[in-house]
């Protein structure tokens, strides 16, 4: 992003984007497969192309899903059994849900390794202006909600009544009420003092 | 070690190392390999600039971050999250190691400052915390303030109702996160004071060098990534211009004396933000 | 509480994105309108509340906790636009940027917690206030959560008869309301009183600040 390499930073902006866009026509494109059979040639061929990375993302993606999707295929099977579905059916239901939502979670976490979303708005400022802001933030207040947890944790030699969790939650969302309200006001004047608004 | 010397340290780290995950998911370690003491009453400063670990360590040593590798012993015994989960441990840990966190905002969650010192005693069963609480909020000047929401006080107030709440337990070993970081001259002098009149053994994490030649007799320098780079008596550290040169806490820059200007290494010894 | 990918069939999903692309047009006009150069940082920062008001773990009765979901403070204390705003803010960036998926299911979300919810949450303490202000807090923060549950439930629970094979297996999701209903409602009857509780509470706190002249301003535009 400096100014002496912009054709750099446009070349890897529209890099970032074309895998956006490819991302979400994918999806579109898996919304509307409904064989098994292509669906898991589909995964094949992500987790190929994915490389040496394939079995972290796999990894990811299985414990991202895991929970919920085993509790949908097994009351699935459960409903099915009691209403004397065909087995065939059920089975090819259950693998086409699962590998769709698999492999639409695995393109995720792809794509959040590969592209760079800052990059890819380089065209609209304010929306990278929006989010490189509130991303500052949000590392603030993930550091500050992870302090608070260490801080109840110390001061408990005993285990905290609900009341206090209670009160201890509630003044987590009242330290970051009060923290974002004042860090608004600074962006700001800081924006302002830096000249973002002369332009 | 002086007055029972088959006792086991205070506290004792051997060996440690911890992974330090970034936002991005990026790994550093810390402290690869380090070993300290901390024996009974002793008054130990932890020197470092900004992002050595130093924070890090204390929350380690406080049992509340899992060490990646290595051992912590407290009084004997081992110490790590996972072993925190018993409560007779944990009851016996957290009432007599304290940690004075170094944004003390994260502490405060209690609707009044009375309660909010009462609430660690309270905890424990303890019977005499009315006196618990006026003394402690008289030794740091906040007795006017009893009734009022935490929340509302400034960074310095909050930083001595933190204190408070530390100093009601009468705990053995504090564990202190840039304490002074936002006090007045006059707590500041105070919280010396009572630091080295207390039989507790303390920490105390400070980039300030003033303060910490009035807080300790030992200090120990962290450098980059948090490794140990002088572990002795404080003065000593001190007038090692090389030593803090290493440790970020001494520059080399341009300088003045009356009409000459040269450079050489050179401490500052102001509060930092 | 959100819907994740792979659930909701392409008839909804993708008209649901173009909903939402007119309500978050509709919000943010009104936003830039009303607050120029404050807006970007304004917004950004509410982000990263609703972000935080997130990681917020609040205890439920019971024993267990979850986790905050903050639209209807955002929406009481700050306008149901800003939070709209923001709470759809939220949703992008865990979809983007930290990986938690949820991407097709984003318009669905944002329209149903953000929009629905927000507007329930606003509806109800409007409606509320004149009788008792911090009854209307509370109903308004447990009524967000629970119709925000109710659209998630009456959503989900049209997949099996939106799309289905011919043999009448599902494509997606595959109960239908008899069961989503139940399995989203009562649970989140409990969750809505978390939410109430927490928000009752720092509404006081935001009281006590002085802050209750922010609704009224976000409103009167």
């Amino acid at each position: 992003m400096t100014p002496s390499r912009p054709s750099h930073a446009a070349h890897t902006g529209r890099r970032d984007r074309l895998l956006l866009y490819a991302y979400a026509a994918t999806l579109v494109g898996l919304s509307v497969l409904h064989h098994p059979g292509l669906l898991a040639a589909c995964f094949l061929l992500a987790l190929l192309a994915a490389r040496q990375e394939a079995t972290a993302l796999l990894r990811q993606s299985l414990a991202a899903i895991l929970a919920l999707n085993l509790s949908v295929s097994l009351g699935y099977l459960l409903l099915a059994s009691w209403q004397a579905e065909s087995t065939a059916g059920s089975a090819r239901f259950l693998l086409t849900l699962n590998l769709r939502v698999l492999l639409m979670v695995f393109l995720g976490c792809w794509l959040v390794r590969r592209v760079n979303l800052l990059a890819a708005l380089a065209p609209w400022p304010t929306a990278t202006l929006l989010i490189s802001l509130a991303l500052g933030q949000i590392e603030t207040v993930r550091r500050l909600v992870a302090d608070f947890r260490l801080a109840f944790t110390s001061r408990h030699p005993a285990p905290p009544r609900r009341a206090a969790r209670t009160r201890h939650a509630a003044s987590q969302a009242a330290t970051l009420l009060d923290k974002s309200l004042a860090a608004s006001t600074e962006a700001s004047q800081a924006l302002r003092s830096r000249g973002a608004f002369d332009a | 070690m002086r007055d029972r010397p088959c006792a086991p340290p205070v506290l004792e780290i051997r060996d440690l190392a911890y992974v330090w995950r970034g936002p991005d998911g990026r790994e550093r370690l810390l402290f690869d390999g380090l070993d300290v003491r901390l024996e009974a009453g002793e008054k130990t400063v932890l020197l470092g600039t900004n992002g050595c670990g130093k924070s890090t360590l204390l929350k380690l040593m406080n049992g509340l971050l899992p060490a990646h590798r290595g051992h912590i012993r407290w009084r004997g015994e081992t110490i790590s999250p996972e072993r925190l989960r018993a409560r007779e441990l944990a009851r016996r840990f957290r009432r007599d190691c304290v940690l004075l966190f170094q944004h003390p905002e994260a502490m405060l969650f209690n609707p009044s400052v009375a309660e909010e010192i009462a609430y660690g005693p309270r905890l424990l069963g303890l019977d005499d915390i009315p006196a618990r609480v006026a003394r402690w909020a008289g030794a740091l000047g906040l007795t006017e303030l009893l009734a009022a929401p935490p929340f509302q006080l400034s960074g310095g107030e909050k930083q001595k109702v933190a204190l408070a709440c530390l100093f009601a337990l009468d705990p053995g070993l504090l564990l202190l996160d840039e304490p002074t970081a936002s006090l007045d001259p006059r707590s500041t002098g105070w919280l010396v004071d009572t630091l080295l009149d207390s039989p507790a053994t303390a920490l105390i994490s400070t980039h300030n060098l003033s303060l910490a030649a009035e807080l300790g007799s030992r200090a120990l320098v962290l450098g980059e990534a948090g490794r140990l780079l002088f572990d002795g008596p404080l003065e000593i550290a001190l007038a090692d211009l090389e030593l803090l040169a290493r440790a970020g806490l001494a520059h080399r820059h341009r300088h003045r004396h009356g009409n000459l200007t040269h450079h050489h290494l050179h401490r500052h010894d102001w509060d930092a933000p | 509480m959100h819907i994740p990918d792979g659930f909701l069939a392409p008839q909804i999903w993708l008209p649901a994105w173009g909903l939402a692309a007119g309500a978050w047009t509709w919000a943010a006009r009104d936003l830039r309108r009303r607050l120029d150069e404050h807006a970007v940082p304004r917004l950004a920062m509410l982000t990263a509340l609703a972000y935080g008001l997130g990681l917020i773990m609040v205890p439920l009765p019971g024993g267990s906790s979850g986790h905050l979901l903050g639209v209807a403070l955002l929406t009481l204390l700050f306008g149901l636009r800003p939070a709209f705003l923001a709470y759809s803010g939220v949703l992008a960036l865990q979809a983007l940027l930290f990986g938690a998926g949820g991407i097709t299911a984003l318009g669905v979300n944002a329209l149903a917690l953000g929009l629905i919810g927000g507007a329930t949450a606003q509806g109800l303490f409007r409606l509320l206030r004149p009788l008792h202000e911090e009854t209307a807090v509370a109903l308004a923060a447990w009524g967000s959560i629970m119709v925000g549950a109710l659209v998630l439930a009456l959503v989900l629970g049209a997949q099996p008869w939106l799309a289905r094979r011919a043999d009448g297996t599902p494509l997606f999701f595959p109960f239908d309301w008899s069961i989503t209903l139940p399995a989203l409602l009562l649970p989140h009857a409990l969750i809505g009183i978390g939410e109430a509780a927490l928000t009752l509470l720092v509404w006081r706190h935001a009281r006590r600040r002085g802050w209750h002249a922010l609704p009224a301003r976000a409103q009167t535009a």
